[in-house]
Formats: structure tokens, C-alpha cells, sequence
């Protein structure tokens, strides 16, 4: 065993001699027609999800193949297939801008298999054809992942079967035999793709509409980023998050509790993401904790806060005094090394952040804008036209923000815990004009994003919002199902607080999520969304 | 006669090409349902996954539990293939889809329904006179989709066929032994010098004009007239009598050629070689032994014994 021996050759040395390989033979024309057919429908149902130009380049190759096969024509030369080929690359860059993205890959393996169809002259060829569309069936889901969907897919699995049983049996087979027994093949998987659904680990995330299993072991926490369709999952996490005991009796109303956590201030692409505190911040957040005072805020309140591993802790916005953590120059609050289990705080907070006039030393007038107006995604020329509309004539900044929210009241913008993907090359070019459904993150992030490209400095906020009320207002009690986010904008020298969900969804922030997700599982909400 | 029953110890499964095409497919599936989180991606993967478990129990269930059985093979002069009919049955009550039964380069396939058997002729190319063993054979299968195939263990079957060398006319054909004035000192008369001796079955190799026509009339059988000629022609046929020029292969298939015409003719012939001579004879019984001594000329095996039973 000295020897280092390829482990596959050496099973196979033990196996006994594989006979000579069988003559090959040419795939019957009846199959090839069949196999036409499913790309063809591909290739159709491909108008729905890509851009026009590549749907009818890859019909026209398609078109192309089936004249090939009725008339017995010979495939086009090389020469022709490798300009077909550079042609449909060239038009997946030119249509999507690159070649990142679902729709770009999707675009581009229609088209591989229209190629790959077009010059399939051998048994092989046509088996991987097959294979491919068994791939193309199945990230079809990618788009559209619902049961109807899925139940066409299935189908769709049983005729790309059928073309397999039909290539590799030499001789001709009744299709009758050939749909019964692939069909047979589909049912028996069935149960079995069933159990291994269930029971195959899950590399990253969970199915939304289960619980996770582990979640009392681990400390849960609110993502250090926001990504467009990753918080709704948090909707139906219904864990406590942490209690508030209001001192005095001096209560804010619900559409008042935004529980403040963390600042994103960078833009990646329609996703966000927190910035550790440098030292400069901690510099700033011992001047603030000279003028910290428990006692000057309007509302104050005690915190039991249950075991995290997040390093902010949420305060009710905006803050004016805090018995634990640094405050930072962000407002939040940050806490250097996590508690090892649950942990209380008390906090005061006023209604406004500190105006210019009685600026609180150290969250100073002087914002840093360029890193504010910072942006990743670009405005598409649609977008622009919109942005200069927004822009023109307003008096001043304020201006401007109401405009920009009133476009979100005014459009038919849908609040939704399954939103769809968004294009992952313009995600937000996507969200404004097309799909229109998202839940809070989504919003908060088109908003900023709209807000720096109209250069005014913005921020996304994220925390909670609102709580449920416990033995008549004795104690709010916050859930990670309440996680929110929202958007903050510098206007007239300080943050103002903006919450597009609250046009979109009056409900999510004058009831609470729980109401909400009542309304959700009644089918009152968002019903014409299934995936 | 031997049979080999496809065990589950003789059955051997191992994904195609296309197989491992398919498992790239399925990784990169995976992959995009891993990235995406999508449920409905992942269901898929594992409808295929289990499309590719279930497709390797069609093809290992396709194949077991065929037998095997090898028949005696026929003689064949060198050039033209030798025959081994093998049956393939299906004991089981479930039918069996593309089949391939393979030895060396001969491929068939066959479908067999419950309870079915099936006689192939496996033919195999001659390249050499002597005993020539049938090829390992294999069965072999695709079915249903082509992602796995399955082979059994080699039956080897224990008929050989035995291969008559090939025959080439060199020489002209020797003239009749009276003329060589030998044993058998007889008057050349070729026509009506043979006497009538009654008829019999039609056989392979009689003559057209010996066939009684009038009983296929009558019975509907082919019938022959058979001859008895005492005094016809005979000829020696020996390896003595061939030029020096020719090689030892050259020789047998010259005599090998005699051999045949001298029995076409209804000739008796004698076969002499050098350790060994088969007395003037005639009829099919004198025909193999003679071929059979050309065949195996050289050969370690003990011609002599084996070919005098007839």
C-alpha cells in the first residue's frame, strides 16, 4: 500500500473486464422531433423571463435545427456554429451589461442549448442537450417557484426522461412504453426526492416558512448587512428579543417605537452593511457620554434585553442618554464584547434628534457627505428622468424627500414577506419599475439609495419597530419578528427619521407585525404573491 | 451444453459517461440552489438525484437474472465466421429491454419478454485454421436512460468451432489414380459408370442432377438417387504430389480444395499425408475426417484417433 494508487483505477482493476463498446447507431427522427419540441416550449417560456432579443435569437436557432431535422439537411459548418456562438455571447453582455445575474445565466444557457441542439449531430450531443434541459427546468425556479410552476417542471422532467429512455435504446420503443415507463421513473422519485428534501442539511438558510431547529442553542441577532429579501425570513421568527419597561408611565405610541440597533451606511449593489466604530468614533463617543444624561429625555425606559451576540443595542430613537455601551456619533449604542446571557439597560430618549439649536456636544453639525452620498448601484436612464423630476423646482431638501416619498404612496407599491428576486444587475431599476413588492429592507434601501443619488445624505437604519403590549402596558415585549428597517436623511443640519414601509404599509407600523401577519396567513395581504 | 445464470455476484453497474455528465449537472444544481436558497431548485435536485438512483436499480434489474446457454458449433472452412448459437432466457415473468449480448466485437441486441428465450447466432471472424474457442460473453446494458450501464462476468462458453483451413485452387486438380497407375487401377469411364443403389434424403452437398425430381412431385420431399460406383474414378490426394514451392498453409487449403471437389464430383478419395493417410473413401464422413486432419495439421491434438471413427 506503499504505492500511491488512483483509488478509481484500482476499484476498477478489481472489477472483471468491460466488454467492447456496442456500435453506436443515429438517434431516430421521431426523438429528435420530441426533443425539438421541449426546447421549443424552453425557448417560448424563455420570452417571459429574458430579454426579447436573445428569446428570438435562440428561437430563430431553434428554428433553425427543426428545418435540419425535417428535411435530413446537414448541420451548418464550423465556421458558422463558432459565429453563432460568439453572436449569442455578444448578446447576452449587450442585453445584461455582463455576465453575472440569474436572467444573464439563464439567457445564456437557452442559448447554449439552442447551440449545443444546432450542432448536435451524435447520440452524445443529444444526451447532453437533454441534460441541459433538465437544468434549464429546474432554474426556471429561479423566477417562478410556484406550485404551478412546479408541477410544470415535473411534467416537463417526464418528457426530457422520455428522450433520454428513447436516445439510449437502440431499439424503437412504443411511446407508449416510453411515457409510462419515464412517468413510472418521475413517481418513484418522487417520495424519495420527498425524503431527502426533508432530510438533507442545508448548507445556508432555512425554507421560510419553517422554523429552524436550532435557534434556542444559538443567540440570535440582527444582521450586521441588509439584504433585499433576507429580513422577511426574520418575520417569522417570533423569539423574544428583549422587554421595555417605561418609566413614569410616559409612553410613546406604537407608530413612535422605532428601536434604533444600527447604522448601514455603505451600498453594495442594493445591499447594506454596518462600518466597525474606529477610533475617531469612540474618540467622539467619550465626549458624548460627558453630556449623557439619563434623566433630560422626554421618555425613559429600562431594558431586558435576552442573550445576543449583537454588539449594538437597540435604544428607542433618538437617544439622549444610555447606562450601557459607548454611544457613537451614529446614535447607536455599541457594546464592545456581546453579554453571555440575558442583560438590562436603562436609556432616555427624546422624540427628534438634537436639533442645531441645542446640538448635543459631539453629535456635531459636521457630517462627513461624500461617505453619505457614497453609492455602488447607478440610476438607469429610466430612473434618471425621475430623478431630475424629483429635483427640479423643489425649494430645499425637505422638498425633494416628500416628493420622494409620495412617489412611493402615490405608485402601486406592495408590501410583501415573499418578495420576488430582483434582477441582480439592477436590483433597484428592477424593484422602482417592475416587481413593486417588498418587504421593509427593500424600502428602506430603494429610499436611501434614491436619497444619496439626489445627493442628499442618507443613511439605512435598522432595529425594531413596535412590540406588544404585556399586562396593560406594564411591559412592551419586542420579537426578532419585529426587526424593521428604515431610512435616515440629513435634512436642515440634522437626521430626520423617513419610513417608506409606512406609506406602503400603514398597518405594519400602526399595528405591528403581529396584526400584520394575521392579515398575511388570513389572505388579506399580499395573496397574489405565492413565491 | 452449460448455462450461467446472471447472480447479483456476476453483475457489475458503474455510471456512463453520460452518467457522470448528468452528476456534473446535478452539482451544478446544487450549487444554484445553495446560492439562491431556493426550495423549489433544491426539490428538483432531488428529484433528479433520485431519477439517477432509481435509473441504476432499472439497469441492474434489467440484466439479472438472465441465463446463458452455449450450443455446439458447426465446422466452417477458414474465411467465412463461425457460428456459436447462444440462447439468452428470461426465467423471470418481467420483460427485458435492450439487452446487448457481446463476444469480442459481436454485438446483438435483444428485447425479451417474460418468460422468453432467445437463440443468437454470435458470429465470429476466422482468422486461423484449428479449434477456435467462442469469445468470452458478456451481457450488457443501457436501459432505461443511459446514465449507468451495467456488464456481467465473462461466460465462457466450452463449445469450439472448428475452423477447416481455407481453400484455394493453386494446382491443377491430380488425375485420376489409374492414370498414376496405383492401388486402385480402374477404368476411366465417366459417363453411366456409376450404377444405380437406390434413393435416399436429399443431404447438403448432393448434386442437383442426382435430385429425383418426379418424388418432389409426388411427396413433396427432396430425394436423392444414390450411386454405387465400384468402378469409378478415385484419386489420390497427397500432400507429396504438391510443388515444393508451396508453403505449408498453401498446401492444406490446395488439399483442402481437392477435398472438396473430390467429394462434389462423388469421387473416392484417399488423403495422404506425410505421417498419416485416410484411405480412398467417399460420403460426408470421409469429407470431415479428411477436413479435419487439414485442419488440425500440425497441430499437438491426436488427428489420427479422432478422425477415424467415421
Amino acid at each position: 500500500m506503499a504505492k500511491l494508487t488512483n483509488p478509481l483505477k484500482l476499484l476498477l482493476s478489481k472489477l472483471p473486464p468491460m466488454p467492447s463498446q456496442p456500435p453506436t447507431y443515429e438517434a431516430r427522427r421521431n426523438t429528435l422531433s420530441q426533443l425539438a419540441g421541449l426546447i421549443g416550449v424552453a425557448v417560448l417560456v424563455h420570452f417571459q423571463i429574458a430579454n426579447l432579443s436573445i428569446a428570438l435569437f435562440a428561437l430563430a436557432i431553434f428554428a433553425l435545427k427543426t428545418t435540419i431535422i425535417l428535411g435530413k439537411l446537414s448541420i451548418p459548418p464550423r465556421l458558422v456554429m463558432m459565429i453563432l456562438t460568439i453572436a449569442s455571447l455578444g448578446m447576452v453582455i449587450y442585453a445584461y451589461g455582463g455576465w453575472n445575474g440569474q436572467r444573464a445565466g439563464i439567457s445564456f444557457l437557452i442559448l447554449l442549448v439552442a447551440l449545443k441542439f444546432l450542432e448536435s449531430q451524435s447520440l452524445r450531443d443529444y444526451y447532453i442537450v437533454s441534460l441541459l434541459l433538465y437544468f434549464l427546468g429546474a432554474s426556471s425556479f429561479l423566477f417562478n417557484s410556484s406550485i404551478a410552476n412546479i408541477i410544470i417542471v415535473i411534467f416537463y422532467t417526464v418528457a426530457i426522461t422520455s428522450i433520454l429512455f428513447q436516445i439510449s435504446n437502440p431499439a424503437k420503443v412504443s411511446l407508449k412504453n416510453t411515457l409510462t415507463t419515464s412517468a413510472s421513473m418521475i413517481a418513484k422519485a418522487l417520495p424519495l426526492a420527498i425524503i431527502l428534501f426533508f432530510f438533507f442539511p442545508r448548507i445556508q438558510g432555512d425554507f421560510g416558512f419553517l422554523p429552524s431547529f436550532d435557534k434556542s442553542n444559538n443567540a440570535s441577532s440582527l444582521s450586521d448587512s441588509l439584504v433585499a429579501g433576507e429580513m422577511a425570513s426574520s418575520a417569522f421568527n417570533n423569539e423574544l428579543a428583549f422587554r421595555v419597561e417605561f418609566n413614569g408611565g410616559v409612553i410613546p405610541k406604537r407608530s413612535q417605537m422605532y428601536w434604533r440597533a444600527k447604522t448601514m451606511p455603505i451600498e453594495r449593489n442594493f445591499q447594506w452593511s454596518v462600518v466597525e466604530p474606529d477610533p475617531n468614533d469612540f474618540a467622539v463617543a467619550t465626549k458624548i457620554r460627558q453630556s449623557n444624561s439619563l434623566q433630560a429625555g422626554k421618555w425613559r425606559y429600562q431594558i431586558l434585553h435576552e442573550k445576543s451576540k449583537d454588539k449594538y443595542l437597540p435604544y428607542l430613537d433618538y437617544i439622549s442618554g444610555s447606562s450601557k455601551g459607548q454611544t457613537l456619533p451614529d446614535y447607536s449604542v455599541y457594546l464592545a464584547r456581546p453579554e453571555a446571557g440575558p442583560f438590562s439597560y436603562q436609556g432616555s430618549s427624546t422624540a427628534t434628534s438634537s436639533s442645531p439649536e441645542n446640538i448635543v456636544a459631539g453629535f456635531a453639525a459636521a457630517i462627513d457627505r461624500s461617505s453619505l452620498l457614497d453609492l455602488e448601484s447607478k440610476p438607469s436612464a429610466k430612473l434618471q428622468r425621475l430623478l431630475r423630476q424629483w429635483s427640479d423646482g423643489a425649494v430645499d431638501d425637505a422638498e425633494v424627500v416628500e416628493r420622494v416619498y409620495q412617489y412611493f404612496a402615490n405608485n402601486p407599491f406592495m408590501y410583501s414577506l415573499l418578495p420576488p428576486s430582483l434582477d441582480e444587475n439592477e436590483p433597484l431599476n428592477d424593484f422602482i419599475f417592475n416587481t413593486r413588492e417588498g418587504y421593509c429592507e427593500h424600502y428602506a434601501s430603494a429610499f436611501t439609495i434614491i436619497m444619496r443619488m439626489l445627493g442628499i445624505p442618507s443613511r439605512v437604519v435598522v432595529g425594531y419597530q413596535g412590540g406588544t403590549s404585556v399586562n396593560d402596558n406594564q411591559f412592551i415585549e419586542v420579537r426578532y419578528s419585529d426587526a424593521h428597517a428604515w431610512s435616515e436623511v440629513w435634512v436642515n443640519g440634522r437626521w430626520q427619521r423617513v419610513d417608506p414601509t409606512a406609506t406602503i404599509s400603514p398597518e405594519r407600523i400602526k399595528y405591528g407585525m403581529d396584526a400584520l401577519m394575521e392579515l398575511w396567513e388570513s389572505g388579506l395581504l399580499g395573496s397574489n404573491n405565492t413565491g | 451444453m452449460s448455462d450461467f445464470s446472471i447472480g447479483r455476484k456476476a453483475l457489475y453497474i458503474l455510471p456512463t459517461r453520460v452518467g457522470w455528465y448528468f452528476a456534473l449537472i446535478l452539482a451544478a444544481l446544487f450549487g444554484i440552489a445553495v446560492k439562491f436558497d431556493n426550495q423549489s431548485a433544491f426539490m428538483m435536485l432531488f428529484i433528479l438525484v433520485a431519477v439517477g438512483l432509481i435509473a441504476m436499480v432499472y439497469t441492474h434489474n434489467n440484466v439479472i437474472g438472465l441465463t446463458i446457454a452455449s450450443h455446439p458449433s458447426k465446422s466452417v472452412f477458414l474465411g467465412s465466421p463461425a457460428v456459436f448459437p447462444i440462447t439468452l432466457s428470461n426465467p423471470s415473468g418481467k420483460p427485458r429491454h435492450a439487452v446487448w449480448l457481446i463476444a469480442g466485437g459481436f454485438h446483438q441486441l435483444s428485447t425479451l419478454g417474460g418468460g422468453d428465450q432467445q437463440t443468437i447466432e454470435v458470429k465470429l471472424p476466422t482468422v486461423q485454421r484449428g479449434f477456435f474457442p467462442c469469445e468470452p460473453v458478456n451481457l450488457s446494458s443501457l436501459y432505461p436512460i443511459g446514465i449507468f450501464f451495467c456488464w456481467t462476468k465473462r461466460f465462457v462458453s466450452d463449445e469450439r468451432c472448428l475452423v477447416y483451413p481455407q481453400p484455394l485452387d493453386l494446382v491443377p486438380f491430380p488425375e485420376d489414380g489409374s492414370h498414376h497407375g496405383r492401388e486402385e487401377a480402374t477404368a476411366n469411364v465417366r459417363l453411366g459408370a456409376e450404377d444405380y443403389a437406390g434413393m435416399k434424403n436429399y443431404q447438403a452437398g448432393d448434386r442437383m442432377r442426382d435430385i429425383h425430381w418426379p418424388s418432389l412431385a409426388k411427396t413433396n420431399k427432396l430425394v436423392s438417387i444414390q450411386y454405387e460406383n465400384h468402378s469409378n474414378s478415385s484419386v489420390n490426394l497427397s500432400w507429396f504430389t504438391l510443388p515444393s514451392s508451396l508453403n505449408t498453409e498453401d498446401r492444406l487449403s490446395q488439399l483442402c480444395y481437392w477435398v472438396i471437389n473430390a467429394e462434389k464430383n462423388g469421387q473416392r478419395y484417399q488423403l495422404e499425408m506425410p505421417n498419416h493417410t485416410i484411405e480412398f473413401d467417399k460420403g460426408m464422413n470421409h469429407y470431415h475426417a479428411c477436413l479435419r486432419v487439414l485442419a488440425l495439421w500440425g497441430d499437438n491434438i491426436d488427428v489420427v484417433g479422432e478422425g477415424e471413427n467415421g
